[in-house]
């Protein structure tokens, strides 16, 4: 599903190098749930940009789903982004003037290749899957924290995602949210979900399949 | 389809700022209200002018007697008789690109009436070239023909709102009016004119409507005519089709002002002329509006621009979201432009209303003529929307090529 082979990235401010990846070698199969853990600044962000291909590697390759990522333009990157990947976000990134219905809607706007008459319904079931099925027409300002982070869960789902990818899902709520949204992608993954989260908490990390460690740009140790 | 949803997405959020978006309109709205109230104000003037031109005949030469006071006239007098049939001759004679003419004298009159009304008209003692010069033509009856001032006919031929004065019940031909002391059978009634302004670059324009032509050799014949009085008002003389108006009207100056002498009696109008006139005041005035036009425009597009740029500033999380979701740099571009050009457009509309607006309340207040361009409207509609494009491009640039991780970030 998932292959990087020697991946760099190197960001230059001044004189200086900071290697935000440093030769990663990765795989990651169908229905695997992984999580990336490591210390702030480690990478583990960046690598995350690298896997949803809002970034591209300096040197390495990176496959996905058969596609040769590093080899396509900005346009057929967004196109990979809108067919094979959903995000979510630490800071659930919703749109204020756009209703829940709308937010899960809004990724099959930009899917130009597909018309979607049944973006509508595919939403609500989504919305309804998240317990959220009450909540239709509200604005993220009248939703929690949770329920919020639940919606951005529910948009990442509408295009039928490859791979999900997470950063720090629930770093901005509190545990016993937190254990909701992990239950949530516990049952997608249960469902046959691929999913990589990146997270520095040890017990959100436990929900996955494998975790894996970065320190200073290189994955340091994989585990179950 | 996309179009319609981009519109209905950049009017919500026009919505969200509501004050905001009002006061980037203003430029806009002021701009395009002055040019669209300008142009209806400067058209229906134009319009005035074309027609009032167009009566005269742009083929045609005029010459007019002029009017003095009594005591001038006597000084006048003793250098030159007026304008009269001998000039005529003379013009006709020497002046080979001379195809026809038409002459007129106003009669004094003291009393016109019928016996079923009254009407307070001019009387025009006319030569049967008149009508045709004048593109007159009749709604019953004929005009005056050649027999008429041959045999000193007792007959006229009325205008439309005279006719309606003397003969209220409308039927008019055959009947008699008196003119003076003179019975007159009506032989033709005139189909009315369009209505409009009676003076144009001081020349003031016939109003055929309440008038009634009689033949001029009858005229001359039957009625008294002062002696100090130029036997001739009016000469209108129609040149052969081809012919250059200025060097005709210069050939005609010559003529005249050799036979006048210094007395000064007659004034030439070359309609011709008058229109060039009125096409090169067209003119300036149309550099004026452009340039007011453009700095409007520029201000509005200034405070677009403006906006947009505050508005990606804004909406930077926004964008990074939706090209994670799969936008292309593309719709983000065209989702910004749509946005200024929805505002440009807003702006436009509300600027037509309020120039319209405008005009209207100059016309009804100053009682100037008003026409509607829809030349004017289109345009402004267009520019409006292209300025919306121009000053909305760099912006939407801007926001298209935001790094999706940094906008992202920006939180
Ligand atoms: N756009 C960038 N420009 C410069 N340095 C960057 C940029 N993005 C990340 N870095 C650096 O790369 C390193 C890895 O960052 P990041 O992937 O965000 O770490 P993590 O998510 O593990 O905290 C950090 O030292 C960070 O400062
Ligand atoms: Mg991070």
């Amino acid at each position: 599903m998932i292959r990087l082979k020697g991946v760099q990235r190197h960001f230059h401010i001044g004189d200086q190098v900071v290697r935000a990846l440093d030769g990663i070698d990765l795989r990651v199969s169908r229905g695997e749930f992984i999580a990336v853990m490591g210390r702030s600044g480690s990478g583990k962000t960046t690598l995350l940009n690298m896997l949803g291909c809002m970034d591209q590697p300096d040197q390495g390759e990176y496959w996905l789903d058969g596609v040769d990522v590093a080899s396509l333009d900005d346009d057929a990157l967004s196109a990979v982004r809108n067919h094979k990947l959903g995000f979510v976000f630490q800071s659930f990134h919703l749109l204020s003037r756009m209703t829940t219905l709308e937010n899960v809607m809004l990724p099959l706007q930009y899917d130009h290749a597909n018309p979607h008459p049944d973006a509508e319904e595919r939403a609500r079931e989504l919305l309804e899957r998240v317990d959220l099925g009450d909540r239709l027409q509200h604005k993220p300002n009248e939703l929690s924290g949770g329920q919020r982070q639940r919606v951005a869960v529910a948009r990442a789902l509408i295009n039928q995602p490859a791979v999900i990818l997470a950063d720090e899902p629930t770093g901005n709520l509190d545990s016993h949210t937190s254990a909701a949204i992990m239950e949530l992608l516990t049952s997608l993954h249960a469902g046959g979900q691929t999913i990589v989260m990146v997270t520095h908490e040890d017990d959100i990390a436990a929900n996955a399949s494998r975790v894996i460690e970065m320190l200073d740009g290189k994955i340091i140790g994989a585990g179950n | 389809m996309m179009e319609a949803r981009g519109f209905r997405q950049a009017l919500r959020q026009l919505r969200q700022h509501k004050l905001r978006t009002l006061l980037t309109l203003l430029g806009m709205v002021f701009g395009v209200g002055a040019v669209i109230a300008m142009l209806s104000i400067s058209e229906g003037g134009r319009q005035e002018a074309l027609r009032m031109i167009d009566s005269m005949g742009l083929r045609n030469l005029i010459v007019e007697a002029v009017e003095f006071d009594p005591e001038t006239l006597q000084e006048i007098r003793a250098q030159s008789v007026g304008l009269y049939a001998g000039d005529i001759e003379a013009i006709m004679t020497t002046l080979p690109m001379v195809e026809a003419y038409a002459a007129a004298k106003k009669i004094k009159t003291w009393d016109v009436y019928s016996l079923e009304g009254r009407a307070n008209t001019e009387v025009l003692a006319v030569s049967s070239e008149y009508f045709s010069l004048g593109n007159m033509i009749t709604r019953n009856g004929r005009t005056l023909a050649d027999d008429d001032n041959r045999n000193y006919a007792q007959v006229a031929v009325v205008g439309a709102q005279a006719a309606e004065d003397l003969f209220p019940d409308g039927l008019a031909i055959d009947k008699l009016i008196k003119v003076n002391h003179l019975w007159l059978r009506v032989i033709g009634v005139l189909d009315k004119p369009e209505e409009g302004k009676k003076e144009f670059a001081g020349i003031t324009l016939a109003d055929d409507s309440n008038r009634i032509f009689i033949p001029l050799e009858m005229a001359r014949k039957r009625l008294k005519i002062d002696s100090l009085e130029s036997p001739l008002d009016m000469l209108k003389l129609k040149l052969k089709e081809g012919t250059d108006t200025a060097s005709a009207a210069r050939a005609l100056d010559y003529l005249l002002k050799k036979r006048h002498g210094a007395s000064a009696d007659y004034r030439l109008i070359v309609p011709a002329a008058l229109l060039k006139q009125e096409e090169q005041t067209q003119q300036i005035f149309t550099i004026v509006m452009a340039a007011i036009a453009g700095i409007s425009l520029l201000v509005g597009g200034i405070g677009i621009m403006n906006i947009m740029l505050a508005t990606v500033l804004e909406r930077t999380p926004e964008i990074g979201l939706l090209r994670a979701v799969g936008a292309r740099k593309k719709d983000i571009r065209d989702q910004f432009l749509m946005e200024s050009v929805t505002i440009a457009g807003i702006g436009a509309l509300i600027g037509i209303v309020f120039g319209l607006f405008l005009a209207f309340t100059v016309q009804l207040f100053a009682n100037w003529p008003v026409a509607f361009s829809l030349f004017g409207i289109v345009i402004s509609v267009v520019i409006c929307l292209l300025t919306g494009v121009v000053f909305g491009l760099y912006p939407a640039i801007q926001a298209a090529e935001l790094d999706p991780i940094k906008a992202l970030q920006r939180d």
